[in-house]
């Protein structure tokens, strides 16, 4: 006996595998370890998988809201690596031996200095690798909207950068 | 600019090199942006791999759970946890239900009670305007019961004042002279005419757990306190504080109020609402007091000689034709005729709409441009108050939005701006 997979589960999958590597990416510089990410994207993957009311039209849409929703709250469990402060110059540089830890560490501290909408925006661009105009559709918003927030975001984010050096 | 695909165009790059302060700025920008993108991703291929097969095992798993006797068993066991999860669902109910109407009961008999209340806005906006991206500005509610009616007063920090005496309205604010009478059924207080009229908040929750189901309920309980937790996502509600979220398309927020297990009052109340993801806190209560002391003559005081008082209840000495022009605008053609006057100084044109404000408070907008109105939204469904969302260009020709609130229930008939600017 075989099951055939319908036609919208069949499109489901391609989104997924479509979607796999920046999600991942993303959950990985919110989360700080691999292991864990790959977890929360397979758990999120898994959720998606099983609920017939998704639409194909707003799967994206969901997995990145989930996947935002997930690593919140393993952040809230995980308050042992929380970074709030950096230091000095050399924090600025990028070396050529930074790994994994020194990225997520420098980009934490960055994102934590901007409101989460600027943060969500700015980390789907450069992080997860998004369009602008791919982004107003995850977030439901308008591409204008998306603009000013990565605008700001930057804007805030250097003036704090570049104060803190003077 | 920093979106995929996109290099600076030749005129941007012309401007940088003529412009040693663009050029320094652009390039802080980029190295910000720069800091940002990461350049090392872990290793994860047999990660990947497990996230790759999954739909595979899912189909697998389907399989085996259709025809294994477990499945059976399995099935008498979910019918049975159903039914006691109905028990205990209706009994959650129950106890919800309870909760606000001791709630109900207690405001009904208090004498009167006092709050301050933390909400997301700026002072100079009206009582409708929440935003999660605005700083908390505190709010004095102070409501008391006289034989005769209900008299309140809520002191926006830094903002505007409201008073009722039972008979009329007072409505002036810290930096204008002007300051108004109306009608005490007018519709001032917007969102905090719920937290005034607490019985009424009250009975709305209570109808929601009765008729609107979809939320997901949490009591905690301990012997002084019970703390209910609402996480609400429904679309076709109309709660009367969080409504406004509506209007954004937003609809999932977090309501928590903590009741007193030995009087029923209502001691807190707490609301968040989910933007992005983030979970963000919108108003919350503090110094919750209900009290016999509150004196009604310091709740009704009213700076009278500080001010101008217009009183609203009388018209606004418009002539018939332009009353008869103002009454028939549609709200953007309203919003349109505001804007453009506004931007290019025409105050003339505009008295009518702005008259809540004052005239030399619009001259930081001037230069601006109207471009176009995009949408008309009705908050609560009422035509008598819009929200107009228009594209406009700042003088330094870049387009942005601005959202103009207009009502048109206190100033016979005719649009006037409530907020926005």
């Amino acid at each position: 006996m075989s099951f055939k997979m319908s036609d919208r589960k069949k499109t489901i999958e391609h989104i997924m595998q479509e979607e796999r590597d920046s999600l991942f990416r993303l959950a990985c510089y919110k989360t700080g370890n691999a292991d864990d990410a790959a977890d929360i994207v397979q758990d999120v993957f898994l959720k998606i998988w099983d609920m017939d009311s998704v639409s194909v039209r707003d799967v994206k849409r969901y997995l990145y809201k989930s996947v935002f929703n997930a690593c919140i709250s393993y952040q809230r469990v995980r308050q042992d690596v929380v970074f709030t402060d950096f230091d000095g110059l050399d924090f600025l540089e990028e070396q050529p031996d930074d790994g994994f830890e020194e990225e997520y560490r420098r980009i934490s501290v960055l994102l934590k200095m901007i409101p989460p909408e600027q943060a969500e925006v700015i980390s789907l661009r450069t992080i997860g690798g998004k369009s602008f105009d791919e982004i107003a559709s995850l977030l439901g918003v308008n591409v204008s909207t998306v603009k000013s927030r990565f605008r700001y975001g930057i804007d805030k984010i250097q003036k704090k950068i570049y104060s803190s050096v003077i | 600019m920093f979106d995929v695909g996109t290099e600076p165009d030749d005129e941007l790059i012309q401007h940088l090199k003529e412009c040693p302060e663009c050029r320094a700025y652009y390039g802080r920008c980029s190295k910000a942006v720069n800091l940002l993108r990461p350049k090392h991703v872990p290793s994860a291929q047999e990660r990947k791999k497990k996230i790759r097969n999954f739909c595979l095992s899912m189909k697998l798993r389907r399989a085996v759970r259709y025809f294994s006797y477990a499945a059976v068993v399995g099935i008498v066991c979910i019918v049975g946890m159903g039914i006691y999860g109905a028990v205990q669902t209706k009994a959650k109910a129950a106890a919800i239900v309870g909760a606000f109407d001791s709630a109900i009961e207690a405001v009904s008999s208090a004498e009167g009670f006092s709050a301050v209340l933390m909400v997301r806005t700026l002072p100079d906006e009206n009582f409708s305007y929440i935003s999660v991206d605005a700083p908390f500005v505190e709010h004095s509610v102070k409501v008391a019961n006289t034989s005769e009616n209900r008299v309140w007063r809520i002191d926006k920090e830094g903002g505007r004042h409201v008073v009722c005496d039972g008979k009329a309205q007072y409505l002036w604010f810290d930096n204008s002279i002007k300051a108004f009478v109306s009608d005490k059924n007018t519709n001032t207080l917007e969102i905090f005419y719920a937290v005034v009229n607490m019985k009424n908040l009250m009975e709305y929750e209570k109808a929601e757990v009765e008729h609107l189901p979809g939320s997901c309920y949490t009591i905690e309980k301990n012997d002084t306190v019970l703390v209910l937790t609402i996480d609400a996502v429904q679309e076709h509600y109309e709660h009367p504080v969080l409504n406004f979220r509506k209007s954004l398309g937003e609809f999932h927020n977090i309501r928590e109020y903590v009741f007193s297990t030995d009087s029923g009052r209502l001691l807190s109340l707490k609301y968040w609402v989910e933007v992005d993801g983030s979970r963000i806190l919108v108003l919350e209560s503090r110094d919750f007091c209900y009290s016999s002391d509150l004196h009604v003559q310091d709740i009704v005081a009213i700076p009278r000689s500080e001010h101008i008082w217009i009183d609203l209840r009388r018209d606004l000495h418009i002539n018939s034709e332009r009353l008869m022009m103002l009454r028939n605008e549609t709200p953007e053609n309203a919003a349109q005729r505001i804007l453009s006057a506004v931007f290019s100084g025409d105050m003339e044109n505009v008295r009518e709409a702005m008259f809540l404000y004052e005239p030399a408070l619009m001259n930081y907008l001037r230069d601006y441009e109207f471009v176009r109105c995009k949408k008309v939204i009705y908050p609560g469904g009422l035509h008598d108050r819009a929200f107009v969302v228009t594209d406009v260009r700042t003088p330094q020709g870049v387009n942005t939005e601005l959202v103009l609130s207009i009502r048109k229930d206190i100033a016979g008939g005719c649009w006037i701006v409530d907020g926005g600017l």
